[in-house]
Formats: structure tokens, C-alpha cells, sequence
């Protein structure tokens, strides 16, 4: 039988703890200001620090710039929205977890569990928690960033190619196949001699979170810390040495690589 | 820049340094949090304990 309970209070008090942490998260990726009920607790009097270039923003404003256009608010709400869902989501998560390990905790101590220093137990299982919460949080950081990059970048290129009377770009996904290149990226992102890029149609690309062994890259890259850009290439062009080079007018890279 | 890297544009490589500068940023900023916030749960905890 459950001896002990934590109150209301203590568990709206650890709620909002760990609220502010995210509530802080937000304001430092996503520049959302923290609203009255954010700063009550001590760990919340210090400033937040937003930098708009290490920010989410940050990163699809450059990906728009970097293909010579401007940003698309009306994506980049989508985008955003998207962020704070999963932030919100995660949220409830570790104030599940955080409040059930306090709970166990002292239901122990009051079951007269024998425990050296209570303090120091309950720190290692909160460290644990968190340090979870932590990962989780940072893959949401990192792959929805490159989903912004991304998705900025395609945005841009619809937008070159469409003047070109493209309707469906041809994509390539830049950067190193090296010791650390994993198997899928190398799988996707280059031919088999492992120096030309591998092209896509924007319309082969999956929209959703990447899985190993699916047969098209996703927007979103396909792992955490993928050093692989979104690139486009216009018709005519194609790759020498793996270096994206005009061949001849009319040259179609994509059926080129696909041809049977 | 490794050789590889050469199919990369100047600014797809500037991007790329951003993009990871501002993982360090968020997750150095939300590990500090975490920790400050770890400090107050266990002082709710010691004040509920029934070994206070």
C-alpha cells in the first residue's frame, strides 16, 4: 500500500520548476518571452540569454539568405509551432518523471528503506532523470533545426526553380563522406563510388522523422549531428569529382543517376 | 575543411557551423537550468522528508 503521498502543493511546486526549465528553453531557442508565472521560482531570477543567431530563427533566416532569398514567415510559424509542441510534450514527460521520483523516494524513506544520505540518493535519481530529459531535448534542438535549415532552403529553391519552370527540383545533400559518415548517409547521400552526391526529387523526400533503412532521405537529415546540407541543382548541371559543375544545356543529372 | 567537404557552398558550411553552434548554446544554457532546478526540488523533498 502507497504510505506516502506528495501534496499539491509540493507536486504544483515541482511542476513549475520544472515548467521554468522549459519555459527558459523556449526563450533561448525560440526568443518567447517568459510570462509572469515563469520567473516565480529562485533559478529563474537570472537572465535568459537569446541570441537570434544561435536561435531557431537564426538558422532558417541564413538557410533563405544563403540561396538568395528572404525568409518565409508563414513557414517559419509552422516551424515554430512545431518546436513548442515537441517542447510542451517533453515538458509533461519530465514532470511525470521528476515528480514520480520524488514520490518513490520518500515512499521508501517512509517504508524505512535504509538510506545513508537520503539527499545525495535522491540527487543521483533526479541527475538520471534529467540527464534524459537533457538528450531528449537536445535531439529536439538539433533535428528541428535542421529541419528549419531545410526546409528554408527548399523554400528558397522552389521559389529560384519555379522561375525556371521547375515544378519538382532536383536535390543533393552536400558535405563529407568520411571515417565518421555513417552508413546511412552514405547510403543516400552519395553513388557508390562515394564522391558524387546522389540526387533526389523534392517530392522523394520524406516530410517526418528519418528511420533507418528507409528508402529516401527526409527533410529533416537523418541523424543528429548530420553534417550533410540541402543543396539544389539547376537543370544543365550536374557533378565532376563530386564538385557541382555546369555539364551541358539540357542535362538532367536526375535521370542521368536513375536511367536503367 | 576536409576534401570531401568540397562539394559544400561557403554558406552551406557557415550554416552548418551555426546550426551545431546553437545546439551547444541551448544544451550548455538548459544544463545549467537543470542543475539550479535540481537544488530546488531537493530542498522540497528534504522539507516533505519523514527523516527531517
Amino acid at each position: 500500500m502507497l504510505k506516502f503521498t506528495l501534496t499539491k502543493k509540493a507536486t504544483k511546486a515541482i511542476s513549475q520548476i520544472v515548467g521554468n526549465i522549459f519555459a527558459r528553453a523556449k526563450k533561448r531557442f525560440l526568443g518567447k518571452e517568459l510570462g509572469s508565472k515563469d520567473i516565480r521560482f529562485t533559478p529563474i531570477t537570472k537572465p535568459v540569454e537569446h541570441r537570434l543567431d544561435l536561435s531557431l530563427r537564426g538558422i532558417f533566416e541564413s538557410a533563405a539568405k544563403a540561396e538568395g532569398m528572404a525568409p518565409n514567415p508563414k513557414l517559419y510559424e509552422v516551424i515554430e509551432k512545431g518546436v513548442e509542441d515537441y517542447f510542451d510534450a517533453h515538458e509533461k514527460l519530465a514532470t511525470a518523471r521528476v515528480v514520480n521520483a520524488v514520490q518513490s523516494h520518500l515512499h521508501d524513506l517512509e517504508m524505512g528503506k535504509e538510506v545513508k544520505d537520503p539527499k545525495k540518493e535522491l540527487r543521483n535519481v533526479l541527475d538520471t532523470v534529467l540527464e534524459k530529459v537533457t538528450s531528449d531535448v537536445k535531439t529536439v534542438v538539433d533535428t528541428e533545426g535542421n529541419r528549419a535549415k531545410n526546409y528554408s532552403t527548399l523554400d528558397a529553391i522552389t521559389k529560384i526553380t519555379a522561375g525556371l519552370g521547375v515544378n519538382d527540383p532536383t536535390v543533393f545533400f552536400s558535405g563529407p563522406n568520411d571515417k565518421h559518415t555513417c552508413n546511412e548517409c552514405l547510403r543516400l547521400f552519395f553513388l557508390k563510388d562515394g564522391i558524387t552526391p546522389r540526387v533526389w526529387k523534392m517530392s522523394e523526400l520524406k516530410n517526418g522523422y528519418f528511420k533507418r533503412g528507409d528508402p529516401a532521405p527526409s527533410v529533416a537529415g537523418c541523424h543528429c549531428n548530420c553534417r550533410h546540407a540541402l543543396g539544389s541543382v539547376l537543370p544543365g548541371y550536374g557533378f565532376v569529382g563530386g564538385r557541382l559543375t555546369f555539364i551541358s544545356p539540357g542535362y538532367d543529372v536526375w535521370e542521368d543517376q536513375n536511367k536503367t | 575543411m576536409i576534401k570531401s567537404e568540397g562539394n559544400m557552398t561557403p554558406e552551406q558550411r557557415k550554416i552548418l557551423a551555426q546550426h551545431k553552434k546553437s545546439v551547444e548554446f541551448f544544451v550548455h544554457g538548459f544544463q545549467n537550468d537543470v542543475k539550479d532546478s535540481v537544488k530546488e526540488i531537493l530542498d522540497i523533498a528534504e522539507q516533505l522528508s519523514p527523516r527531517k
